[in-house]
C-alpha cells in the first residue's frame, strides 16, 4: 500500500508541477491571460519577420536593427476571414484616423496575415481597399515565408486553427510592439482608444 | 459490446491523423473537450481486452484497489479542463503528444481500475455508495 500511496502522490505531484508551469503558478488558466502576463513582465519577444505588402514591397520588422523603428500596433488577419477581421478591420480603420488626428510619426498600425498561402498581394491589396487602410499609417501584409508566420505565431503564443472549413479560429487582440519587437501590452481587438494611448505615450517616452 | 464494435472503437485514434477532421474539431472548444478527448479515454478503454494485463504483483504493489489508476485519471481529466492546456496542445505538437497519451492511457487503466477499486476509494472517485458496486 505504501508504494501505491507514493505512486499516487507522484501523479499528484506531476500534475501540480505541470499545471503550475503552464498557468504561471496558478496565476494564469487560458493562454490568454498568460501572454500578457508575459507581455507585461517584459518576456514576450515577437522574432523579426520578413513582410511584404499589397505592393509586394518586402520590409522586415521587429529586428531591433533600427532604433528609430516605429512603436507598432500589431494584429493578425486573414483576408476571407467574414467574422472577426471584419470587426477588426472596422476597429484598425478607427483607430487608424485617431492616429492621423493625434499626428505622431512614431506609431504604425501593421496587420499580418495568418494565411500567407491564400493572401497574395491581390487579396491584400483588395483588403487594404474595404478597410480604407491609409499606407503610410497602416500596412496589410502577410509573411513572406509561411514557416516563419508559424514560428512567429507560435513565440507570440497566438492560436490559429484552421476550421476544417477553409477559415481560422484565431486570435483578434492588438498587441503593441516596441521598437526593438518586445511586445509591451496586448489589448482586446476593442479597446483601440487605450492601445492608441498607451503606443503614444510609448512613442514619447521612447523617441530619441 | 461485440468484439469488433470493440476494435473499432481501439482503433478510432487513427482518425486523427485525418488532418482536417483533426482541425475542424480541435478549432471548437466544445468538440475538442466533448468529442476527441472522451474518444480517446474510450480508444484507451477498448485497446485494453488486447493489452497484456500487468502482472499481478505489479499491480498489487504500484495501484493496489485501482488507486494509483483512478488518481492518474483523475490527474488527466483535471489538467485537460484548463483552458490554456487545450490551446498549448494546438501550439506545440510535444504537449499534442502528450495530450493523445495521456488520454489514451487513462482509458487504457480503467478497466483493471474498475475491477479492483475497492468500495471507499470508489465511493470518493466515482461517487458511489459503498455496498452499491
Amino acid at each position: 500500500m505504501a508504494t501505491t500511496t507514493a505512486t499516487c502522490l507522484l501523479v499528484v505531484a506531476l500534475l501540480l508541477a505541470l499545471t503550475a508551469r503552464l498557468t504561471h503558478g496558478f496565476e494564469a488558466w487560458t493562454t490568454e491571460q498568460g501572454r500578457r502576463l508575459d507581455a507585461i513582465a517584459g518576456g514576450l519577444q515577437a522574432p523579426p519577420m520578413t513582410l511584404r505588402d499589397a505592393e509586394s514591397h518586402g520590409r522586415i520588422v521587429f529586428d531591433g536593427a533600427d532604433p528609430a523603428a516605429p512603436v507598432t500596433l500589431l494584429n493578425f488577419i486573414y483576408t476571407r476571414c467574414v467574422s472577426i477581421c471584419q470587426t477588426q478591420g472596422g476597429e484598425s480603420f478607427r483607430l487608424q484616423e485617431a492616429l492621423r488626428a493625434a499626428g505622431s510619426g512614431r506609431v504604425r498600425l501593421l496587420s499580418v496575415s495568418i494565411d500567407p498561402a491564400h493572401d497574395d498581394a491581390a487579396a491584400l491589396a483588395a483588403h487594404a481597399r474595404r478597410h480604407r487602410a491609409d499606407p503610410a499609417l497602416w500596412a496589410v501584409t502577410a509573411p513572406r515565408s509561411e514557416a516563419e508566420g508559424r514560428r512567429a505565431l507560435r513565440r507570440l503564443g497566438v492560436v490559429s486553427v484552421p476550421d476544417g472549413l477553409g477559415g481560422f479560429a484565431h486570435n483578434g487582440s492588438l498587441h503593441l510592439v516596441d521598437s526593438t519587437g518586445r511586445v509591451r501590452r496586448i489589448f482586446d481587438d476593442a479597446q483601440g482608444p487605450q492601445a492608441l494611448a498607451a503606443a503614444l505615450q510609448l512613442a514619447e517616452a521612447s523617441s530619441p | 459490446m461485440t468484439r469488433a464494435a470493440r476494435a473499432l472503437l481501439a482503433a478510432s485514434p487513427l482518425l486523427w491523423l485525418f488532418v482536417p477532421l483533426r482541425q475542424a474539431v480541435e478549432s471548437r472548444m466544445a468538440l475538442h473537450m466533448l468529442v476527441q478527448l472522451p474518444l480517446l479515454l474510450a480508444a484507451g478503454w477498448a485497446a485494453a481486452a488486447w493489452w497484456p494485463r500487468w502482472p499481478a504483483a505489479w499491480a498489487m504493489r504500484f495501484d493496489a484497489q485501482g488507486l494509483a489508476s483512478a488518481t492518474f485519471a483523475s490527474a488527466v481529466l483535471a489538467f485537460w479542463m484548463i483552458p490554456a492546456a487545450l490551446d498549448a496542445a494546438l501550439l506545440a505538437p510535444a504537449v499534442a503528444t502528450l495530450k493523445f497519451l495521456s488520454w489514451w492511457l487513462a482509458g487504457l487503466l480503467l478497466p483493471g481500475d474498475h475491477r479492483r477499486l475497492g468500495a471507499v476509494p470508489a465511493s470518493f472517485f466515482l461517487g458511489k455508495r459503498p455496498g452499491c458496486w
